[in-house]
């Protein structure tokens, strides 16, 4: 598995890029993650976790069209591709699997 | 923020991020950050949001978004790219012989002068790099009052030095050197030998190569250490270790062994020995060294630690008193530690130190010639490249339409050159080594060679060399290369060379210097004639003057010579005319004057063939003359304005002299120095330290050699100084000769760059315009009309350059030759005459050989392609 482990920030951008389907570019996914997790990152962080990303498959990218916005310079739009996707169930799925082994609290009088 | 600009990104920062970042990247990053921008710019307010895109341009600037122009797919092909610019390069130099021939000879001729430059003043700026102490080497030195305020001294009262060594911890070694030149004796002969007598410490301070025996030889007080040469001299090829050898010492014969043998100094070593003994023997006045106040030693130490020389400078003062005590007369002011890779700098400012400073005379000249070759050299590269692109345009206007920029085909431009001037320094390097340094040693008595084994500098030279020739002949080329126009190229339009204004300022800077070279090789060619062939003011011929020891050697030497046939005349002589001559004040009436003194017996001035303008020699029955009469040379009269004959007496040592003759002006020294005013004064024979004889003509060299026997018969604790008066100033005409020849040589040379240049120059244009003459001839122009139309332009070039160069050589080479010689005629119009002429046939000639090509070519051959 070396190599393909996600670290939490990549984990975090993977999930934002997901929930912002065909609007997941640079400054989106960082005020997404700003405003739904309170982190605050510097702009070449998630330029630099998206690159990573995509070289590991999780991630594909177009560029999108000119637009009169940014002075006319064209965004890189970023959605989860397949094995994305399964990377995003897979790691879920182990922390329910993990999370429900978790024994209950030692004074749990409920 | 009503100003509209304040609210844009800070420029700065922008256009950082677009200095840096890979093009492909760009927009998507400027981008993002523009936005967050604005979008901070509403959220934050613009301080905030200027601030902020500063940290994200900042925070970018990683590996990952870099422009890097080399990833390894684009090196692959830069390889392979400058493989076929190598491959093509080589190719033209191949097609195109006698013009790459005449490049590559050019350079490498001014390469190898350039080299013996480097080696030379290398040699003389690089003294002692070679000891490998020479970091923690110091010279001890002190400084005194003298008649110019307080100086400092480069030696040492060497009981001082004895203490320094005694009570100095921080001083690992201290040694001593003095100077002699002294008496060896070998097999029943005598050699005059420079030697050092050092402390036993020596070898191990200094680096010397040992060739043969033990380096610790010198801790025997009776071993000698030898350099190779002095090896050679004494026992030629037999094994020298062992062997005994004489020395004069204190006028006591000492017998010494060989105990080793070092390599001959390079040109670098900064000490001149050929023989080295322990300073045991150095007896001055009856006090060994370690006692001996009053001497002087040059001094070194060699310190434990580099940090250890303020601590062992701070010692030092304590000597002082000591000092005082010993030699009250004259006091040390105080000592100091000089550096030893400092000395050779310094060398002006510590009397009496080891170090000679650099005589920067030599130095300059051949840097000069060295530049001056180089120069024409690269003038001829730059006017044949601009001719040779002519052949090559297409190939250009193809690359350029293909997508070639500028750049790259300069780049192309100068890797060729870079193949040509590779091959030139090659080409150099065996030219200096087996003919420049050879000659050069030769002629200066230097030990240059070329070492490229363990010299570095060499190589950082040459590299040095080899960027500035390829870029100073290739840059305009290139970029004149370069800026053709694709369009006018194909159209035929394309003129190469233009009006050649670049090409024809090139070509009179060569002719000029042409004509420099040219009037300074003449003109110390006549001044040397001028030198030998000037009246010595005597006849110089069938005199023969040796040295006598003592009165007894000089009787008997007397007697044996009057009893020969051959033998006119003998007188004894105390100063040597031509070489050596005293300085003296004396009163000619009542005023001091200074003046040169001759001494010798009352024969002497007849001997020696003086001639007489007025009065008489001194009358050889009548020794009154000694105590009353002098003669005086006619510059005598004319300086203190006097007239024949003289009533003012002169008065020398407070006796009176009258002046009984008048002898014509003659040359006492060698002609660098002009004649002053010479009093003759008689003395005895007993006084008498060098016999003159004066045999008949034609016996000379036979009584030369039977005068040197007898000599040896009679004494043998001296050296035979005899002379042939005819070869006395040999010497000097020696070194006149070599100068002479160097500035020939640069004639010769630049002469033969500048012709080779304009050769290919010309073979080039007659190339190009084959058609047109050929359609010339057709329509029947004659042989002579060509040849008027093609010559025209460089006989003006001829003109402008004989103007320029006459005037320069003018002003430089009359200074040149005031600072070398006294006796010279001037530049004058000979010299220019000749330089003009010269030149003029070298064009006329290597036009010539051109313009046959044209009278030879058939029209129809050139006219019918196409």
């Amino acid at each position: 598995m070396k190599g393909n482990h996600i670290g939490e920030l990549e984990e975090l951008i993977l999930l934002t890029v997901g929930i912002l389907p065909d609007d997941a570019y640079g400054v989106s996914v960082l005020k997404e993650l700003t405003e739904q997790t309170g982190r605050q990152v510097n702009i070449s962080a998630i330029h630099a976790v998206l690159n990573r990303l995509e070289e590991k498959g999780l991630l594909s990218s177009h560029m999108g069209g000119s637009t009169n916005e940014r002075g006319g310079r064209r965004k890189r739009f970023y959605t989860l591709s397949s094995a994305g996707r399964e990377s995003v169930e897979e790691m879920k799925a182990m922390r329910d699997k993990l999370y429900s082994q978790l024994p209950p609290l030692a004074y749990n009088f409920a | 923020m009503g100003n509209n600009s304040s609210n844009h990104p800070p420029k700065w920062a922008d256009r950082f991020l677009e200095f840096y970042c890979n093009p492909t990247l760009l927009e998507q990053i400027q981008g993002d950050v523009h936005e967050l921008y604005y979008w901070r710019l509403e959220e934050k307010g613009i301080v905030k949001a200027k601030n902020a895109f500063w940290w994200d341009v900042i925070r970018f600037f990683r590996w990952r978004n870099i422009k890097r122009s080399t990833t390894q797919k684009q090196q692959f092909n830069n390889i392979a790219m400058l493989k076929n610019y190598f491959k093509i390069g080589w190719r033209n130099l191949l097609n195109q012989k006698i013009p790459s021939f005449i490049n590559i000879f050019g350079l490498a001729i001014a390469i190898a002068c350039c080299m013996v430059a480097y080696l030379f003043i290398e040699g003389v700026w690089m003294k002692g790099m070679l000891h490998e102490n020479k970091s923690v080497i110091y010279m001890v030195t002190h400084t005194a009052e003298d008649e110019d305020g307080i100086s400092q001294y480069g030696y040492l009262a060497p009981p001082l030095a004895k203490m320094i060594e005694d009570q100095y911890s921080t001083v690992d070694r201290v040694v001593r050197v003095n100077n002699d030149n002294l008496i060896v004796k070998y097999k029943n002969e005598n050699f005059y030998k420079f030697v050092q007598f050092v402390d036993s410490g020596y070898m191990n301070m200094f680096t010397h190569e040992i060739v043969l025996g033990d380096k610790n030889a010198l801790k025997d007080p009776y071993q000698v250490l030898l350099t190779e040469n002095t090896a050679q001299v004494f026992f030629g090829g037999d094994y020298p270790i062992g062997k005994e050898l004489q020395l004069y010492l204190n006028d006591e014969l000492i017998t010494f062994t060989v105990g080793a043998v070092v390599k001959d100094h390079a040109q670098v070593a900064m000490f001149h020995f050929e023989i080295l003994i322990n300073n045991y023997h150095y007896v001055k006045a009856g006090y060994p060294l370690d006692e001996n106040w009053k001497e002087a030693s040059w001094t070194f130490l060699q310190i434990n630690k580099e940090d250890n020389v303020t601590k062992t400078l701070a010692q030092m003062d304590g000597l002082l008193s000591s000092q005082h005590t010993m030699l009250p007369d004259r006091k040390y002011l105080g000592i100091q530690l000089e550096p030893f890779m400092q000395l050779a700098r310094k060398a002006q400012r510590i009397k009496g130190g080891a170090a000679n400073g650099p005589n920067l005379a030599p130095q300059i000249v051949l840097a000069a010639i060295g530049i001056l070759l180089l120069m024409l050299a690269i003038f001829n590269y730059i006017n044949i490249a601009i001719l040779m692109a002519a052949k090559r345009i297409k190939e250009i206007g193809i690359r350029k339409v293909i997508g070639s920029n500028r750049r790259q085909l300069a780049i192309q431009f100068l890797s060729e050159n870079l193949i040509t001037c590779f091959l030139a320094i090659v080409v150099g390097l065996a030219i200096a080594d087996l003919l420049f340094i050879p000659w050069f040693n030769d002629m200066a008595t230097t030990n240059l060679h070329i070492n490229l084994i363990n010299n570095p500098n060499i190589y950082i030279f040459l590299l040095g060399l080899l960027l500035f020739i390829t870029l100073a002949s290739g840059a305009y080329p290139a970029f004149y290369i370069s800026s053709f126009k694709p369009l006018q190229i194909f159209a035929g339009k394309q003129k190469i060379g233009g009006k050649g204004r670049f090409t024809s300022v090139l070509l009179t800077l060569q002719f000029v210097l042409a004509v420099i070279t040219i009037i300074a090789g003449i003109s110390f060619l006549r001044t040397n004639e001028i030198n030998q062939e000037r009246d010595w003011g005597y006849d110089n011929s069938s005199k023969i003057v040796f040295n006598t020891p003592t009165p007894e050697v000089y009787n008997e030497m007397r007697n044996e010579l009057l009893q020969q046939n051959s033998v006119l005349s003998i007188a004894g002589n105390v100063d040597r005319i031509g070489r050596h001559r005293a300085y003296e004040e004396v009163k000619l009436g009542e005023k001091l004057i200074e003046v040169n003194m001759i001494r010798g017996s009352l024969g002497y001035p007849e001997t020696f063939d003086l001639r007489l303008t007025q009065g008489r020699f001194f009358d050889q029955n009548l020794t009154s003359d000694i105590e009353k009469s002098v003669l005086v040379n006619e510059r005598f009269l004319k300086v203190y304005d006097l007239e024949y004959p003289v009533n003012t007496q002169l008065t020398i040592d407070s006796t009176n002299y009258s002046i009984v003759g008048i002898i014509e002006d003659f040359h006492y020294t060698n002609f660098r120095f002009d004649i002053d005013p010479t009093i003759i004064l008689a003395t005895p024979d007993s006084l008498a330290q060098y016999m003159t004889v004066k045999v008949a003509p034609g016996e000379t060299q036979a009584m030369a050699d039977f005068i040197k026997k007898s000599w040896h018969q009679k004494v043998d604790d001296n050296l035979y100084q005899g002379v042939i008066q005819a070869e006395i100033l040999d010497f000097y005409f020696e070194e006149m000769r070599g100068l002479r020849n160097t500035f020939l040589f640069t004639a010769t040379f630049a002469i033969l760059l500048s012709s080779m240049g304009l050769f290919g120059l010309v073979s080039l244009n007659i190339r190009a315009k084959m058609k047109d003459y050929s359609i010339k001839k057709v329509l029947g122009a004659s042989m002579a009309h060509l040849s008027k139309t093609v010559l025209k332009k460089y006989v003006l070039l001829w003109i402008i350059g004989c103007i320029l160069g006459s005037i320069l050589a003018t002003r430089a080479i009359t200074g040149l030759l005031d600072s070398i010689y006294t006796f010279h005629a001037g530049v004058g119009f000979i010299p220019i005459i000749s330089a003009i002429a010269l030149l003029l046939t070298v064009i006329i000639v290597t036009i010539s050989t051109q313009l046959v090509k044209v009278k030879n070519s058939n029209p129809v051959d050139n006219l019918r392609t196409e």
